[in-house]
């Protein structure tokens, strides 16, 4: 049981990352800074936890706008910078943020014990839920309460004329700046958002596996973050949360009977889905196309159904 | 009217507008012409607000658009037709006219949703296709949803960037009877070209711009007179 729960919790924090990476991409941005936002979110909320005994809602709180601060921040200069420039640029940032907590060291004794980031030897004592007195029951309720809080934010998003706005500058920001769309405001907005959610996400992993160092935030979960929304699609963020739970779920826990193999495999499904659906896992026929898998009729005459 | 006065605008270490002065009265066709690289997409760019310029003015209806954002000039009724239409390939012909209106008050539903009935009548295709994603359109019906967008704003001016540009001859012949109904009905076109055959037939009043200069100013009698322009634009000797 507590192995399912535990993949539950990395289901979740993992697709408030890819959330995160999705509001950007809406709006055409491809970022792998967003691993830098979540690192940001899970050391500084685990400094206020741990160094400052503060309440954890606080502590996410406050992580979360620190990293939405640095990414309104990182969003100006972004501007100037489009596709791989922006993905070298983004890349750059979040290996800035590592090396910087890689170096942070602040040890501070608190009730008898030395605590607090210890540079090359990590993060190790952010005990907040067991201390307590969490189970982790209520651990993975939190993160999902997160995770469907976000989604349908972002959900609700898309059905008002701010969701129009992202994707018109997604899809083209010329046409979208001569139709009178604020790009600076926008691109700057979407960042800020996407910091936001990762630090979110972030806090809710520094709490959850009691222990981060500068190894969990590497390049590697920053291809991850990004590829969520592209594997699961744009359209919508059920997407998004469907390719974790393919990605997370299936392919690294499902298949880890056959061990380092899987990361054979792992490529072999995601270019078999980049090929099969190449709008993403959810794309706009979804629904009428497991309609009609499952024998259904298509939408228009679904009454008779 | 518009009236610009020494514009300048640089892509950083390079000059691509070094001065340029030009007038657009309102209710006329202005041409501007000119081969690749002469500046014609840099000045329509400064002049919608989307690179801002180092130096001159641009003053339209007795209010300065200088330095001003792309919204603001939007608001103004400056309207820009982007060269090769970009429109918004993944939304709806219908969405796409809609986000034309995106600077018009939201109080008036009812006339955006009249003014996209107009332009269903102006430009029939769209209506056929109006549910139909944009990017799927030929590349003529994209060039006129790229107008009726910018139309979708009220615009007082519109400016058009090679309108022609990849497009079939046949198609050529219709946007440019189009941009001759909308000077009929009394819109002022600034017009960006390299058909100089077409052009002549709708436009008042030409400019040719060479390497960020205004090299001609004058009107199609005296264009076609011209020696220089005869050779390099009309061909013939």
């Amino acid at each position: 049981m507590l192995y399912f729960l535990g993949i539950f919790q990395t289901i979740g924090v993992h697709t408030l990352l890819g959330l995160s990476a999705y509001v950007l991409l809406l709006t055409g941005q491809l970022s792998l800074g967003q691993v830098g936002f979540f690192a940001i979110g899970a050391y500084v909320s685990g400094i206020l936890t741990v160094l400052f005994s503060w309440h954890i809602f606080a502590a996410l709180a406050v992580g979360a706008l620190v990293a939405g601060f640095f990414a309104f921040l990182i969003g100006f200069p972004a501007l100037r910078v489009k596709g791989l420039m922006l993905v070298v640029a983004t890349i750059a940032f979040s290996e800035i943020v590592r090396l910087f907590f890689f170096n942070l060291s602040w040890r501070v004794e608190v009730n008898g014990f030395d605590v607090g980031p210890d540079s090359t030897q990590g993060f190790r004592e952010i005990r907040y839920f067991a201390a307590n007195g969490w189970e982790q029951t209520h651990v993975v309720a939190l993160i999902w309460s997160f995770v469907i809080l976000v989604m349908f934010l972002l959900w609700w998003l898309d059905r008002v004329r701010a969701g129009a706005v992202l994707r018109a500058v997604g899809e083209d920001d010329l046409a979208a700046q001569s139709s009178g769309v604020n790009l600076t405001m926008v691109k700057v907005a979407a960042m800020t958002a996407g910091g936001v959610i990762a630090g979110i996400g972030g806090g809710l992993f520094a709490h959850s596996t009691t222990y981060v160092d500068h190894h969990t935030f590497t390049i590697l979960l920053a291809t991850f973050a990004v590829s969520y929304p592209i594997l699961g699609g744009h359209k919508n963020v059920f997407g998004t949360l469907l390719a974790v739970i393919f990605i997370q779920g299936f392919v690294i826990e499902g298949l880890r009977f056959m061990g380092d193999y899987r990361n054979i495999v792992f490529g072999l499904l995601i270019i078999l889905a980049m090929n099969l659906r190449p709008q993403g896992l959810v794309d706009g026929h979804f629904i009428s196309d497991i309609k009609k898998k499952l024998g259904g009729k298509p939408k228009k005459d679904s009454a008779d159904a | 009217m518009l009236s610009i006065n020494n514009l300048e605008t640089s892509y950083g270490l390079i000059k691509a507008l070094k001065g340029v002065s030009l007038d657009a009265a309102e209710g006329e066709v202005t041409c501007i012409l000119g081969p690749n690289g002469a500046g014609k997409t840099t000045l329509m760019f400064t002049l919608s607000g989307i690179i801002k310029p180092d130096a001159g003015s641009i003053d339209f209806f007795g209010t300065s658009l200088t330095g001003l954002a792309a919204p603001k000039v939007l608001r103004e009724g400056l309207a820009l037709v982007p060269e090769n239409r970009l429109v918004f390939p993944l939304m709806s012909v219908r969405e796409n006219l809609l986000a034309g209106a995106y600077t018009r008050n939201r109080s008036d539903k009812d006339e955006v949703e009249a003014d996209i009935e107009k332009m269903f009548a102006r430009f029939p295709v769209l209506k056929e296709r109006q549910e139909q994603n944009a990017g799927t359109l030929s590349g003529g019906e994209q060039q006129m949803l790229a107008l009726a967008r910018a139309l979708m704003s009220r615009p007082k001016m519109l400016l058009l960037d090679e309108p022609s540009v990849g497009l079939a001859p046949v198609i050529v012949n219709e946007v440019f009877a189009i941009i001759k109904q909308l000077k009929e009905d009394g819109l002022s076109i600034v017009l960006v070209e390299q058909n100089v055959v077409k052009a002549l037939e709708v436009a008042d009043h030409f400019y040719l711009l060479d390497q960020g200069r205004v090299t001609f100013a004058g009107t199609p009698g005296e264009m076609e007179n011209d020696d220089v322009i005869k050779r390099a634009y009309l061909g013939g000797g």
